[in-house]
């Protein structure tokens, strides 16, 4: 009854077409990885020669004294602090762009009438740079995480919401004739149609919406905050500290990678029915 | 025009005559101007489980298995437990010849396998009326005329009335228990042609000579109907 291939063996039948050498590479491990950590450690060595030849290691930190950085960030108890803020930060705003921008989204597509009165507002506030709200939201709401919140549900919100819309409305109309046609009511339709087949566009809207909520959570620190990584790091900018801003902006950097590679997951579990193209 | 329980009717005509208007009034899904169409007795209102339709696209749901997109119908219309829609889901599977790919993705499936199982949710309801509006026209010759096979086998094993719009004369004649030619003029019915032959039908029967004649009977009806005014038509079942 089934016939599911597992991922294991397609990576064999792969091998074997192209006629491995004598040493196969372990399941984890393909053509295309090899390549891409080689670049990286290319890069890196090439990373500390610079570092190396320069005369002041005020500009350019090598990787040593990053990972320096790091040891000593994490063995004083302050960073703790700064990751949890920011996190904070960055998992509520995101949950709110979520519950706002989701049945939003699903509404403006699906009413057009609601779609039709919205769009002015939705407009301008998309073309504005919204991150330039950030000392109005700190005037409103403080200094503290109430501010830090609302500017990453700002930024983030509107991704999601405006692929979501978009999804609804690149609907297949085939799908809802068909629907129709066995007596959807307009619960079944949207349950059984609408929602399916705009997850993908969701999923690619929560993907966006990441990046924009980590901009949101650097610069509201920048702006004015009591804790948080991008505090921290402009405390270290002040200061010279070069090697700490760069074990800061690398917090960053595996913040978004790891919620992108979480999301990415999600979105091939529930699109399993695409065509797999990558 | 009236249909009997249990008999199959194409319907042909040139294109823009009407022929997918009417079935999707019979469906349900626009209004009527002129007449009436009723279902046993009662006025059609809207769409309903008690007559499926079958269209020219697969338009199968992509995120749902094969097995899915088949229950699909009797989810939507009925109560019935989840176990036992499997079932007969399993069962039409295995009727239209799909039964080991219900766990796969449509997007898996050649057009010929996708439209079976087109059939296959159209009949898991087990509808009055089998609504079918150019379901092979997409799909390669050879395919075709095993499908044509294959639906007449299904129709008979279900006892299915349905109700079949092609532009394929070959196909009307192979397929029906009357053939009923529309004339350009839209929503009228210019002739009505018996097809005697016995089921089950098979592939011999295309290549005789009388069939041959019957679809040169349907095609001088078709033909010449564009001069003649053609006699209005009550559809009633």
């Amino acid at each position: 009854m089934s016939t599911t291939t597992t991922s294991g063996s397609t990576v064999e039948s792969k091998a074997d077409r192209k006629g491995t050498p004598e040493r196969a590479l372990p399941s984890w491990l393909n053509e295309q990885k090899l390549w891409g950590i080689g670049a990286v450690v290319v890069a890196i060595i090439l990373w500390a020669v610079a570092a190396g030849i320069q005369h002041k290691k005020l500009l350019l930190p090598g990787p040593a004294d990053v990972i320096q950085a790091f040891a000593d960030l994490f063995s004083s108890g302050d960073i703790w602090i700064d990751l949890w803020t920011s996190t904070q930060e960055l998992l509520v705003g995101l949950a709110l762009a979520v519950l706002i921008g989701l049945p939003l989204g699903l509404l403006i597509g699906w009413y057009r009438r609601v779609g039709w009165a919205l769009d002015p507002f939705i407009n301008f506030l998309y073309a504005t740079p919204r991150i330039a709200l950030t000392p109005l939201l700190i005037i409103w709401l403080g200094i503290g995480s109430t501010s830090k919140f609302a500017i990453v549900f700002l930024m983030a919100v509107f991704p999601i919401l405006i692929n979501t819309a978009q999804g609804v409305h690149a609907l297949d109309q085939g799908a809802v004739r068909v629907a129709k046609c066995f007596g959807a009511n307009d619960f079944q339709l949207f349950r059984t149609v609408a929602l399916p087949g705009t997850v993908p566009f969701i999923a690619s809207g929560m993907r966006l919406a990441v990046g924009q909520a980590l901009i949101g959570v650097f610069v509201a620190e920048l702006a004015g905050a009591e804790h948080g990584v991008g505090m921290m790091m402009s405390t270290a900018g002040q200061q010279f500290q070069t090697p700490k801003v760069f074990a800061g902006l690398f917090l960053f950097a595996f913040a978004g990678v790891a919620v992108t590679v979480l999301l990415r997951r999600v979105e091939q579990h529930f699109a399993a029915w695409r065509p797999q193209s990558h | 025009m009236e249909l009997k329980r249990g008999e199959f009717i194409s319907l042909v005509g040139p294109s823009g005559c009407g022929k997918t208007t009417f079935l999707n009034a019979v469906a349900g899904f626009v209004p009527i101007s002129d007449g009436t169409l009723q279902l046993d007795g009662r006025n059609i209102p809207g769409p309903g489980p008690d007559r499926a339709m079958v269209f020219q696209q697969p338009n199968l749901l992509p995120w749902r298995t094969v097995l899915a997109n088949v229950t699909y119908g009797l989810e939507l219309s009925t109560n019935m437990p989840k176990s036992e829609q499997r079932d007969r889901a399993h069962e039409l599977l295995d009727l239209v010849g799909l039964g080991d790919v219900a766990h796969q993705y449509p997007v898996n499936l050649s057009g010929g396998m996708q439209s079976r199982v087109n059939l296959a949710r159209a009949l898991a309801v087990e509808p009055e009326l089998l609504l079918l509006d150019e379901p092979f026209a997409a799909i390669d010759a050879q395919t075709r005329e095993v499908l044509q096979v294959e639906l007449l086998r299904v129709c008979a094993a279900r006892d299915v009335t349905a109700l079949f719009v092609t532009h394929d004369i070959a196909e009307a004649a192979f397929l029906a228990d009357r053939v009923c030619v529309f004339g350009p003029r839209p929503g009228k019915i210019v002739k009505e042609i018996e097809v005697p032959w016995e089921r089950p039908r098979t592939q011999d029967l295309r290549r005789s000579r009388e069939f041959l004649e019957k679809c040169d009977e349907i095609a001088d009806v078709l033909y010449s109907s564009k001069s003649a005014a053609g006699s209005s038509a009550q559809e009633e079942h």
